[in-house]
């Protein structure tokens, strides 16, 4: 059986609040933090409704574009844990959709304008998501860094992937970073694919109609034994297991029977060595659109019959994309340790093709196992076990 | 009608970029998606843009369209119907 | 235990042309560049989607569909993608941000800008349900790739890993940036397998000793180039992964 990973550190920014703290209490609380967008123009007849990172954040990494930004804090709070990094090999996991996209946006405008300009080398570099990886390597001293994106399951991939990576001995500790920020891309390219829901999302209800977009950064530090001594950390959680696999059935639309799915969960589940039923607590992906939400349970359904609690935190947060399986990772975390399930702002009516309900209350109860997942367009998908340090 | 038609079917071998299918393979009234041309829910957002843009014609939701887009004729008869007349 | 791993079977596509286990074809006078590779150099049936890939998941699908022909055995969820994309969804990333300001956004382009849509079509057509891994932007994609699809099979995650590499940005958006240090238009597929599926089939292994040297995107495609060669004559040979750095190297046994 391989080493225990234990999760060291947790950072995370988002519409909830600047750090975990605040997040978690909106999570908690079961805030809507869904807004219509004003940041900049998007050339939509119908203003959309978002999540977003409400805290001025522009000083306070100056020269970063925003998606580094917000990686930038997450880490930070994640990394506060580290206070004696002497001897230890740290790995750097960059989780991005559309890293610096927001300059080549602005690249893209000003070419419109002057055809006959060059586009400098520098911008196009931060054009690529390894940039925020290598970024954050050079921040934190690390020795290695790697940059996935698997669309909006990049960021759980990412803690899976930092397990690995501590399990084989290629890193003591590995921190994994999920970013995305709000960009003209992303909200028209959802638009175009009519996915978004213009009453803002409503997870498992029965007239959701797509999802709400949201930015942010989750931060997860995972450690092995040997660090957590150094630094004299008490972790409260582990991650023991990670599942990952294809539908290889559409590039956006989920396999109908939720057969992917439903392997990735069993995959999670058997290499925590865990039954099914020991599940307390499914954080889902449920993003709201009709497909999405109907495919999670029936494959969930397939694995435990009678359905632990589930709940989606897509209305407080949005739709953080390439954050999203991370920064919720985070909060997931904070309700294994404090044992609490939280509420699922935006439910309201059952749908009787779903036949189930998400928590629709702030509770409490004992948690040991937590299951996380997250689904990427093209049928990529992650779901991780976090289990509590008995 | 029957020139809409053709023009119809070279407008989605050259918008949706479809190879080896010539307008002598696509038959006016078989289904258009999930049909023998391998056409997906993502070529239906496709053919909504061509529509606005070559045609001026909007669709007013996503399950109206699925109707508009039983065929290439039922297409062509959805343009008929609404075009904006210059 | 340490599984034995075997190659069976490989596709390459360069400005020199298209090349695999089985085939060598030039371009034709119409073609200067691989951007203008036809499904009938690589695939024998009608395939009404091929037209509608965009330059990066079109090359990844030829390489794959070379790699891959001949081999029955594979497929469902032990068989996985490992992709390494050094440019990851720029060239498409930039038509579709064309299409979003002249008013009408490209729904196709949208999702075509995920790098992870590369692989969609391949995994969608052959049924490779299995782990995949994407490898974006960066120095070192193509190593943490191809370490990926070794790993994978020894850790028993998957019996079969289709290991992919693409260099691609369209000639359209080449005059758009400056061109130099760009890698020409290529793919690159090997399929990787913990059986030998055939007498063909080369056995090799993999040996990285020290990540922190492997270099840079240029280095990367070289390696690629000369693992190609090593391919095609499929004799026994040490293929570094740069000539500076000789102890990382793939080596068919």
């Amino acid at each position: 059986m391989a080493m225990p990973v234990y999760i060291a550190g947790i950072g995370a920014i988002s519409a909830g609040g600047p750090d975990v703290p605040c997040g978690f209490d909106s999570v908690c609380q079961g805030i809507d933090n869904i807004r219509p967008f004003t940041r900049f123009a998007t050339g939509l007849n119908v203003t959309p409704l978002c999540a977003v990172v409400n805290s001025d954040i522009e000083s306070i990494f100056p020269g970063t574009f925003r998606s580094l930004t917000l990686a930038l804090i997450a880490a930070e709070e994640a990394m506060s844990a580290l206070t004696d990094k002497t001897g230890i090999r740290l790995g750097i996991i960059g989780a991005t959709t559309v890293g610096g996209i927001s300059v080549t946006e602005r690249i893209y405008e000003q070419f419109k304008k002057d055809p006959s300009a060059l586009i400098d080398s520098k911008d196009l570099a931060i054009h690529e998501p390894s940039v925020i990886s290598a970024e954050l390597c050079r921040h934190f001293g690390g020795c290695g860094f790697h940059t996935i994106s698997t669309a909006c399951s990049t960021g759980l991939h990412a803690v899976g992937i930092a397990k690995r990576l501590i399990e084989n001995g290629t890193y003591d500790a590995c921190l994994a970073v999920g970013t995305d920020a709000l960009s003209l891309l992303t909200i028209r390219g959802f638009a175009s694919l009519t996915l978004l829901d213009s009453n803002g999302c409503r997870p498992f209800d029965k007239r959701r109609a797509g999802i709400s977009l949201g930015e942010g950064a989750g931060a997860m530090l995972l450690a092995n034994d040997k660090v957590l001594r150094q630094c004299n950390i008490k972790a409260s959680a582990k991650v023991s297991g990670w599942g990952a696999s294809s539908d290889a059935f559409h590039m956006t639309a989920p396999h109908p029977e939720g057969d992917g799915a439903a392997r990735a969960m069993n995959y999670a589940i058997t290499e925590a060595d865990i039954r099914p039923q020991a599940i307390d607590l499914v954080v889902t992906h449920g993003t709201a659109t009709p497909d999405n939400d109907k495919t999670e349970i029936r494959a969930l359904r397939s694995l435990v019959p009678q359905l632990p609690p589930f709940c989606s935190m897509k209305r407080t947060l949005g739709h953080t994309l390439a954050a999203s399986g991370i920064l919720e990772a985070v909060f997931t975390v904070k309700l294994l340790e404090k044992n609490l399930i939280p509420p699922t702002p935006g439910f309201e009516q059952i749908d009787e093709e779903i036949g189930a309900a998400p928590s629709s209350e702030l509770s409490s109860r004992p948690l040991h196992h937590v299951l996380k997942n997250s689904f990427g367009f093209g049928g990529n998908n992650a779901s991780v076990l976090f289990s509590k340090v008995e | 009608m029957e020139k809409l038609i053709e023009e119809l079917k070279d407008k989605l071998i050259t918008s949706l970029k479809l190879s080896d299918v010539t307008p002598a393979d696509i038959d006016p009234d078989a289904p258009l998606i999930g049909g023998g041309l391998g056409l997906d829910s993502i070529d239906t957002l496709e053919i909504l843009v061509i529509l606005q843009k070559d045609y001026g014609v909007t669709v007013p939701d996503v399950n109206a369209g699925k109707k508009v887009f039983g065929s290439v004729r039922t297409l062509a008869q959805y343009i008929t119907d609404n075009k904006v007349s210059e | 235990m340490t599984k034995s791993i075997y190659c069976s079977g490989f596709g390459a596509i360069y400005s020199e042309g298209i090349f695999s286990k089985l085939t060598e074809k030039h371009w034709d006078d119409t073609q200067n560049d691989p951007e203008s590779i036809r499904r009938d150099q690589v695939i024998d049936s009608p395939m009404p989607t091929f037209g509608k890939l965009n330059l990066p998941d079109k090359l990844a699908y030829c390489v794959s569909a070379l790699a891959l022909a001949g081999n029955q055995d594979c497929g469902g969820d032990r068989s996985g993608i490992c992709i390494a994309v050094p440019y990851g969804s720029l060239t498409t990333d930039m038509f579709f941000m064309e299409s979003v300001l002249c008013g009408l956004p490209g729904p196709a382009y949208f999702s075509a800008t995920l790098p992870s849509s590369t692989i969609a079509d391949i995994a969608i057509n052959n049924k490779f349900k299995g782990p995949d891994r994407i490898f974006s932007g960066g120095d070192t994609p193509v190593s943490d790739s191809i370490q990926a699809s070794f790993n994978l099979i020894q850790a028993d995650k998957a019996d079969t890993v289709l290991f992919l590499s693409v260099w691609a940005i369209d000639l359209k958006n080449r005059t758009r940036l400056s061109d130099a240090g760009l890698v020409p238009n290529s793919a690159f597929g090997a399929l990787f397998s913990s059986r030998q599926s055939s007498v063909s089939s080369l056995k090799c292994s993999l040996d990285i000793r020290n990540n922190a040297s492997l270099s840079d995107t240029r280095s990367e495609y070289d390696f690629c180039i000369r693992l190609t060669d090593a391919l095609r004559k499929g004799n026994r040979a040490v293929i570094p992964f740069s000539h500076d750095t000789p102890e990382n190297y793939f080596e068919i046994t």
